[in-house]
């Protein structure tokens, strides 16, 4: 049972082997399995099962199960919150703070599968490390970093300027 | 076979549950279900892929197009063909037969059919919402969000879908932009609501902002009103839950001291506000050198200004520090928020549903800086929140009380939202009041 294998297939349709309890580290995957336990009891349990994540493409699937292989020696550090410090490093151990260094769009396709595939650890971090480049921005650095238009009428921004002005 | 199978015994045995108290009717009903039963596969919605032998010779058949769909994720037919799937599990295919059959022995039959069926899945957005704030409050999310479980995992897409083009970063589940605003300061959360419509509606309005504000508070508050003695005794107060919204986070930070301290100021429970901070003063009354009836004339409340203008010895806030028992992180930390218990308190862990608060050690230095401006709150709110206080006041001073101890002392209710007031009787009983008319400013 220990060293049974669960295969992953992504969007793209490519299969990764995962030992099984890498991939249990997924409710997704957990849950699946659990379903087909009570269903079929008397099946064969070492039979190699498969899991189809039809919104997860291969290389963010790669990086997730990077991400679990590596949680099985070295788990994470519970992360505080409301933020004190403004780097990730001081946070969390080097190896995740490395993780999350990629480029934008990835670390938006790494949220949305650690939360299709419900990881918390990964979401923790994803969530984090996204948080970080929001932390102690103006809105308008915001609009600039996330390239997001404003849509909003040079009164309306006023208005939610006043409305949301932080008390001193 | 064997879902439907299992789908429609389930329903049976409900309805067989609920009527089993008749008689005729029942022998009527327990026959045609009997027949039901027997002839399930002719009823079933897919019996033509089982009896069918058509379908094998098809596989041949099968022309590029087919294989390409099949591949191709389309979202209506998956919808189309996982709302099958729901439904061949629910037994919701044979809810017309038996609904028509109900109306015919009872002419009453409807409630309860639509009642089996709507506990399988969430309808509207705001269920959807829900699912996602048990989720923000630990409880897995996909657990709730199918109260029964989910067939295949790949029948979660649908749901994903449904978030998109909302908030923050319309390209995330909502669930996952609310996880992201969770590890932020309330100062930054509003900042987001300035950045455009979407993140204007995230945050400040409609379904969506009163989980935000409930993620929030849960993970700065709830614990004060829902595992600390103290406070839930001014839950009970108020009767009520919460109701979330950004005003309410912000009222409640600048009202929480007056709110959870009301009515503490006798010689069993004696606990008073200074600087932020609660201190529970219960064992010190004893041996403060000023009298305890000096002590328990400001208890109950927040007592800065007293504390200050007594001039307490640097020992005198020593000897404070111990008793402490609630630290505002705010006073300790301006890039910190919330309200943390040091270890001198005594927690009811079995009640702490929401985030476990880790503890913390009271905080050294005294700030003896005005309350109101260090808890992070908004302009607006905040100087509705100082007149609302100052014209309450004035209501309460000029009340008319016979046999009174003291002051009549006002506080906010932000549960309640409702402006209240508490006083000493001369026989030392604590009586609560409200005001007829709120003041509105």
């Amino acid at each position: 049972m220990e060293d049974a294998i669960v295969k992953l297939t992504s969007k793209e349709g490519e299969t990764f082997d995962v030992p099984r309890k890498v991939a249990m580290m997924s409710k997704l995957v957990k849950d699946t399995f659990s379903d087909d336990d009570d269903e079929d009891d008397e099946e064969d349990e070492t039979e190699v099962k498969e899991v189809p994540l039809p919104n997860v493409t291969a290389p963010v699937l790669k990086k997730v199960i990077e991400y679990c292989t590596h949680y099985q020696d070295e788990e994470m550090t519970p992360i505080q919150t409301p933020l004190k410090s403004g780097t990730l490093d001081e946070l969390v151990q080097a190896w995740y703070a490395n993780f999350v260094k990629v480029d934008r769009n990835m670390l938006f396709d790494l949220v949305a599968a650690a939360n299709f595939m419900d990881i918390k650890p990964l979401l923790d971090l994803t969530c984090l490390a996204v948080s970080i480049l929001i932390k102690g921005k103006s809105a308008q650095e915001l609009r600039q970093m996330f390239n997001i238009s404003a849509e909003l009428s040079p009164e309306e921004q006023a208005e939610a300027q006043r409305e949301n002005a932080v008390a001193e | 076979m064997f879902w439907l199978y299992m789908g429609t015994s389930g329903v049976l045995s409900d309805l067989v549950y609920h009527f089993g108290g008749l008689d005729g009717p029942t022998i009527l009903f327990l026959a045609t279900l009997g027949a039901i039963t027997i002839f399930r596969r002719e009823m079933s919605c897919n019996h033509c892929y089982v009896e069918e032998p058509s379908t094998d010779s098809r596989i041949g058949e099968r022309t590029e197009d087919d294989e390409i769909s099949s591949k191709d994720w389309n979202d209506e037919e998956t919808e189309e063909l996982l709302e099958g799937a729901g439904r061949y599990c629910s037994g919701a295919l044979l809810a017309p037969v038996i609904d028509n059959l109900l109306k015919i022995l009872h002419g009453k039959g409807n409630n309860m059919v639509d009642s089996l069926l709507s506990e399988h899945r969430p309808q509207t957005t705001e269920e959807i919402l829900d699912a996602a704030g048990c989720y923000c409050s630990g409880i897995p999310f996909l657990r709730s969000l199918f109260r029964s479980r989910p067939p295949r995992s790949i029948r979660v897409i649908s749901f994903s879908h449904a978030y998109n083009q909302q908030g923050f970063l319309p390209s995330l589940p909502l669930d996952a932009q609310i996880h992201m605003l969770s590890f932020l300061h309330p100062r930054d959360i509003v900042n987001v609501a300035c950045v455009n419509k979407a993140c204007n509606r995230l945050i400040d309005e409609g379904p969506s902002s009163s989980l935000v504000w409930k993620t929030i508070w849960n993970r700065d508050y709830a614990w004060l009103v829902e595992s600390w003695d103290i406070g839930r005794l001014a839950k009970e107060r108020s009767g009520i839950e919460p109701n979330f919204s950004k005003d309410f986070y912000f009222r409640f930070s600048l009202a929480s001291t007056n709110y959870l301290l009301a009515g503490q100021n006798n010689y069993d429970r004696c606990l008073v506000g200074i600087g932020g901070h609660i201190y529970d003063l219960s064992l010190f009354l004893a041996v403060h050198p000023g009298s305890p009836e000096t002590v328990m004339a400001h208890a109950g409340q927040d007592a800065t200004d007293f504390f200050a203008r007594i001039n307490h010895s640097a020992g005198a806030r020593q000897i404070a520090k111990s008793h402490c028992v609630v630290v505002d992180l705010a006073f300790v930390d301006p890039e910190d928020c919330g309200a943390k218990p040091t270890k001198a308190i005594s927690l009811d862990e079995s009640c702490t549903v929401i985030t476990a608060p880790a503890q913390v050690d009271p905080p050294s230095t005294y700030h003896s800086n005005t309350l109101i401006t260090k808890r992070p709150t908004l302009e607006r709110i905040r100087d509705e929140f100082l007149r609302e206080e100052i014209a309450h006041k004035a209501l309460a001073s000029s009340m008319d009380i016979p046999a009174l101890l003291g002051d009549v002392n006002v506080y906010y209710d932000p549960l309640a939202m409702k402006w209240k007031a508490w006083y000493t009787s001369k026989q030392f009983e604590r009586i609560f009041i409200g005001f007829n008319n709120n003041v509105k400013q």
